[in-house]
Formats: C-alpha cells, structure tokens, sequence
C-alpha cells in the first residue's frame, strides 16, 4: 500500500511537469500564426465535406476521421479530444456509427459545447437486413439517400448560423442554398441513371453494409453475401462460393459490389463456378477517399457509386 | 512493480504532451492547455504502427523443426514462406492467434506472426504487418502462456504465474501473482481464472482481477484439473469427471459443471482440447480409439467412436469432426450421428506409432473455411477443404521437418 502511494506521488508529480512543459510550449509555439474564425470540428469525413460547403470561409473546419478510414473504429487523438471541447460547434453522424468517439462528444456537450447529430436529424430507416442482432436498430448510414443528406445540410446551415458566432449569416444561407441546388441535381440525376437499369436487374449484391438507404430511395434490392476468404480463392470449392453464387442467382445479376483483397482472382473463380462472365467491382462506403482519388468529396463519392452501379447492372 | 506499473502508464500523458507542442507547428488552432487528453489516446484507435488493415482474415501458420531448430512462417493467403530464426532446443509450440511461442528448456521465445484479429464485437478488423522477433518470455518444459487482447500469462510447472502487458510480453515487468495454482492461469472477460487447492482436496475456481487481487470464488469443484480451453461461452477446464464452464454475465461469475454422465476411466478422459477459436465445439481425444466433442452451448458430450487417433479438431456446428488416425489419412466424421463421411488418401510419409501426449504428433489446425495438417517426414503442411469431403485444396513442400504448427491471424 505504501508503494501504492508512493507512486501515486510520483504519478502526480510527474503530471505536474508535463502540464508545466505542455503550457510552455504552446506558450512559445503557437503564438505566430493565430486563426481566430469559430471553429466547427466534425467526426466523419462525409459530413466534414458537406460542413465544409456549408460553412464556406466562414469558419475552421475539423475533421477528425482521416481519408480512408472506418467511422466505426477510428479514435482521437489528445489534441483532437481537446479540439472537439473547445470547438463552437460539434457536428456528428450519431446511431451509433462514431462507437469510439460518441464519449468525446457526449463530454463536449456536457461542457456545453453545441452538437449536431446529422444521422439522427435525417428521419433515419432501420437496418432490415434478416440478420438478428442488428434488425430493427435505427441504421446510420444515411448518406447514401442525397436526399436525406439535403435534409441534414440544410439543418445544419441553421445551426451553424445559431451556435457559431461570429459567421455571416448571409455568406453560410447562399451556400447552403448553392449546395442544397447540387444536391437536388445530384438527386435528378442518380434518378435518371437507375431508372435506365431494367427493373428486374436493379439488385446490389454485396458485402457493405451502408447502402439500405439508396435501395429504399431508388428502389433497389440489396442482397447481402459473404466474400470467400483469401485463402480459399487459391483452391475453391462450390461450398467457399455459395454465399455468393446463391445471391447473384437470386438476384439475376453477373456483377457483384464487395470488397475483396483480391477482386480479380474472385471474379475468375467466380466464372469458373458459374460459368459466364462475371464483374467485381468495388464501391466507396463509408470513407472518402484523399482528394482527386476518386471519392475526394461527397458529391464525387455518390456520382462514383452510381455509374458503378448502373454499369454493372446493366453491362451483360 | 507498482511504481513501474504507474511510470509506464505515464506513456499516453507524456505523448499527448509532444503531440499537443506538435500541434502547435502543424496548425494554426490553439487547442486549450491541459484539457481533454485524458481518457484519449496518444494514437488513433485501430491504427497500429506499421499494421495494415485487409479486407479479410490474414492466415499464417508458424512452423518449427524440433530436430534443428529451424522456423518458418507460411503466408496461407500468398503462399509465400517467410525464414525466421533458429531455436536451437525448441519442445513445443503455441500461439495466441498472433504471437508464437516457441517453448525451449530454459526460455520461451516469442516470434510476432504479423497477423491477427480484432474483435469488435458486431464487427472484426483483420491486420497484417511485418514478421518479427519480439523477445524472451520466462519458462521452461512445461511452462503454459494464456493471453487475450490485453495481457499474456506465463504459469509455470510449479502453479506461478505472472502477468505480462501483452503488447510487450517480452520486454515489461511481469505482475507476479500471489500465490500458486493448479494448471494454467487464464485471462479472460478482463479477468483471470484460476484454479487453487487446499491440501488434496479438489481444485476450486477462483476468478482474480489483472493484478491478481481475487475478486470472486464461483462454487466449484475440479478434480485433477487438466487442459483448458477459451471460448464465447466461457472458460473451459478439465476434470477427472467431466468439464468445469466458467462464465462472465454482467460481471458475474459463474461456474458450472459439465459431466460426462457416465464412469470415464483416466485413460480416457479429455486432457487436452483442441477447437477453432471462437467455435464452442472443442475436441479432445478419448482414449485411443475416440473422440470427445463437447458442446459448450448445450453442455453436453458426445463420443465418437473412430480408428487410432493421432489428432482430432472440428470447425464446429455443421462441419465434420477431422480425425487423423494411424492410417495416415484424415476421417470425417457427423459429429451428432457418429458416421464416417469421408477419408482422405494416407498423407503422412511416417505415420507415428501412437498418441503421445502431444508435442511431436502432427496436429490439426482449423479456420473457418480450411484445416492444416503438418507432415514433418513429408517436409509439406496440407490444406484440407472439410466442407468439401476433406479434399487435399492445397500443398505446400517445405525445407525444413515441421513436426510444430499453429495457425495465426485470429
């Protein structure tokens, strides 16, 4: 038990001087270059695009999800933590989708910090995907219905020009109003572009989780199926394949959307099983991508996803 | 070993310290001095320095020659066979799902398969990164290393045990728990189980919390404990009269005694189980010519009648029971009707003359979608499709005898 304290002591002591040189270093670093617009700080990298156009100059602009990584995993880094606790407002998906980072903004919020739950603003679907655990949850992946999207772009201009002060409130309403105008064309379009695939091709079979919303906004099927492990592509047999083989047949359709570390080898052993060509293509999901990488915006993601979609649907 | 435990545990402070000053640099904000770092890590959550996140489990199978010493790492997803250190005097070999331990008379050494599973519970993240060498634990013949996501316990023949950080089971001050027990001590549910005696009465359960204070005593009784087992349903251990379920509910625990049902000689009851990892259907043979299967989710056991077995595992519900037997083939088997439903053509080059015990008999390691047999004569590991009539899927010829295997990456 004496350890025990003892250690404490030196515990706090310890704590002590790292506050002390912490305080001194930001003392010293960062008195250059000061950036004193509001701060806004968001969880995901979706929602900081569709901030980002929303907010315009008029405000920093955090996102603490970095390109190509998972919403459902990624954490915080002690800078992040403290930047969400001193932002003007926090904007996240919430349903759960941000699992390691909702106790970050449930503290920002509880220090008074403004959140905004886009997800849960955006009249949320729930999961019916047959699989038991997760049925009836609400589903977060609202993204992938551009109209749903509009919906939380246009609440969150509202409370961008109620919490963060010091915004133009006029420069943030035209932007949102220039981004609400994209979004609908966006809308018009995949609309357009689905409608061109027969109806009875319109099914996703695929291993994403996250596009329940677009199937029920432009009337799709999703099938789900499971993606043969690598170590089986080498040597298949029918039973490895199944998943796959019974949902395209299912769905009458020779494409599949899956991730796959090795999508060529799957589409060959694919053909070899099933006879005819068959495509694997893979679809952005839950991430953006860096810029100009193919899903860099949220915009570029949705129009990527859609021609993906269409052409594999339709091509024969 | 408090005060180190403590120091260490300055780790995040100080880098959330160099990372806020280097922030400073990087951006024009000023993040408030002092605030939010605790309870955040230094590094994003599912990042790991130098790991890459793939789309699906990476399988690697670490391989010894006890003979010379020699070890490889098989890459089951490339095929490719990786050279890793001599250890000369090596006896025995088992694994975490991403560290091998490579057991010798006097030291454990512990080789970073570079592949493995994190459990998120409605989601999994599987990572691959560099094969490396990672250090020395303590121990000699007879030694047992448990570990879970957060620590390795190495209990040794004598019932010590300690407990190491297993990030760096090889490096960090072991926690030393107090006392000794009988077989090996087992992390689980952020906890540890143990078994304890008292004079020549039967085992009993004790549950301890990491830094070895007892937290709980569930009612229990385990005479000559042997073998032990983790899965979703709990901890599994053996005794003279059937299997002891120790299990966490809500922080609770309970221990429950799964019985053969009928008189099991010694000779024939389970020592030792076998099971694919996260499967609650584990093996065990029973005897010479027989195996037990116990059904964890509905406490039951079932004995399967088979040749002379040499190894025996199963992937669990629906799939067959694999039985290697004095044959040199491997038997399938229904584990609810007992019926062969397959047999291979003979794949050893030497089949050994009986079950002793363990080390140098080849083993049958099991996933999800294949199983792996070694054959140290034939110098080649199979890869076996049990959903498909126990088909040879794959071949992979080898330079060296690999009379060790485990498989990695889960």
């Amino acid at each position: 038990m004496s350890m025990r304290a003892r250690a404490a002591r030196v515990r706090a002591l310890l704590l002590t001087l790292v506050a002390f040189l912490v305080l001194a270093a930001t003392a010293t670093g960062c008195t250059g270059g000061g950036d004193d617009r509001p701060r806004i700080v968001v969880t995901t990298n979706i929602l900081g695009d569709i901030t980002r156009e929303i907010a315009g100059d008029e405000a920093g602009v955090s996102v603490l999800m970095k390109p190509n990584a998972d919403p459902h995993s990624f954490g915080l880094s002690a800078v992040q933590a403290a930047e969400l606790e001193n932002a003007d407002l926090v904007v996240h998906n919430g349903l759960g989708l941000e699992e390691n980072v909702l106790r970050h903004v449930e503290a920002a919020r509880a220090a008074g910090v403004a959140t905004f739950a886009a997800g849960e603003a955006a009249d949320p679907l729930s999961f019916h995907t047959g699989a038991a655990d997760v049925d009836g949850e609400p589903d977060p992946h609202f993204w992938t219905d551009p109209d749903r999207v509009r919906k939380a772009a246009g609440l969150l201009a509202d409370r961008i020009v109620e919490h963060v002060e010091g915004v133009d409130e006029k420069t943030v309403r035209d932007n949102a109003a220039r981004y609400d105008g994209q979004l609908g064309d966006l809308t018009a379009w995949m609309e357009k572009t689905f409608a061109a695939v027969p109806e009875d091709r319109r099914a996703l079979v695929t291993n994403h989780h996250v596009f329940g919303y677009l199937a029920d906004r432009f009337g799709l099927r999703v099938i789900g199926a499971v993606v043969p492990s690598g170590t089986t592509l080498a040597s298949p047999s029918s039973s490895d394949l199944r998943s796959l083989t019974q949902a395209m047949e299912e769905a009458g359709v020779r494409t599949v959307f899956v991730d796959s570390s090795q999508p060529t080898r799957l589409a060959e052993v694919l053909r070899q099983e099933m006879g005819g060509d068959v495509d694997v293509v893979a679809l952005y999901s839950e991430s953006l991508t860096e810029k100009g990488q193919g899903a860099g915006t949220y915009l570029d993601m949705m129009r990527a996803n859609t021609t993906a979609m269409a052409e594999g649907l339709t091509g024969d | 070993m408090f005060v180190r435990k403590h120091v260490t545990s300055l780790t995040p402070v100080l880098l959330s310290a160099v990372l806020l000053t280097a922030s400073c640099a990087a951006h024009d904000d000023e993040p408030g001095p002092g605030t939010g770092s605790k309870g955040a890590s230094p590094t994003p959550h599912g990042h790991v320095d130098g790991a890459t996140e793939a789309a699906e489990q990476q399988s690697r199978l670490i391989l010894g020659d006890r003979a010379t010493g020699e070890t490889r790492v098989l890459d089951l997803v490339t095929g490719k066979v990786h050279e890793t250190a001599r250890r000369a005097g090596v006896t025995g070999l088992t694994t975490d799902g991403r560290y091998g331990y490579f057991h010798g008379t006097d030291g454990i050494h512990v080789l970073d398969s570079g592949a493995w599973t994190v459990d998120h519970g409605d989601h999994v993240h599987y990572y691959r990164a560099k094969i490396q060498e990672t250090g020395e634990l303590p121990g000699g013949t007879g030694t047992s290393v448990r570990s879970d996501a957060g620590v390795t316990v190495v209990t040794d023949t004598r019932g010590r045990a300690g407990v190491h950080p297993r990030s760096d089971s090889a490096t960090g001050t072991p926690v030393r728990l107090p006392g000794s027990y009988a077989g090996a001590v087992v992390p689980y549910a952020e906890h540890l189980i143990a078994l304890t005696r008292d004079g020549d009465g039967p085992a009993r359960v004790v549950v301890l919390d990491r830094s070895g204070k007892r937290v709980a005593s569930p009612a229990s009784e385990c005479e000559d404990p042997r073998g032990d087992a983790v899965t979703r349903r709990g901890v599994v251990l053996g005794c003279a009269d059937g299997a002891l379920l120790v299990h966490e509910d809500d922080g609770g625990f309970t221990a429950e005694k799964i019985p053969y049902g009928e008189d099991v000689p010694e000779e024939e009851r389970a020592t030792g189980f076998r099971h694919r990892p996260g499967s609650t259907a584990l093996t065990a043979p029973a005897g010479k010519n027989a195996v037990w299967v116990l059904d964890v989710t509905r406490h039951a056991w079932t004995r399967v009648e088979t040749g002379q077995v040499i190894a025996a595992n199963t992937a669990g519900e629906g799939a067959p029971l694999v039985v290697l037997e004095d044959d040199g083939a491997l038997h399938g088997y229904d584990m609810s009707s007992g019926r062969e439903t397959a047999v291979t053509d003979a794949l050893l080059k030497d089949v050994p003359k009986a079950v002793t015990g363990g080390t140098t008999a080849p083993v049958i390691e099991i996933d999800r979608s294949r199983a792996y047999l070694n054959d140290p004569s034939g110098r080649r590991v199979y890869e076996i499709d049990y959903n498909d009539g126990l088909r040879v899927a794959r071949t992979f010829d080898l330079d060296v005898r690999p009379s060790l295997m485990v498989e990695t990456g889960r």
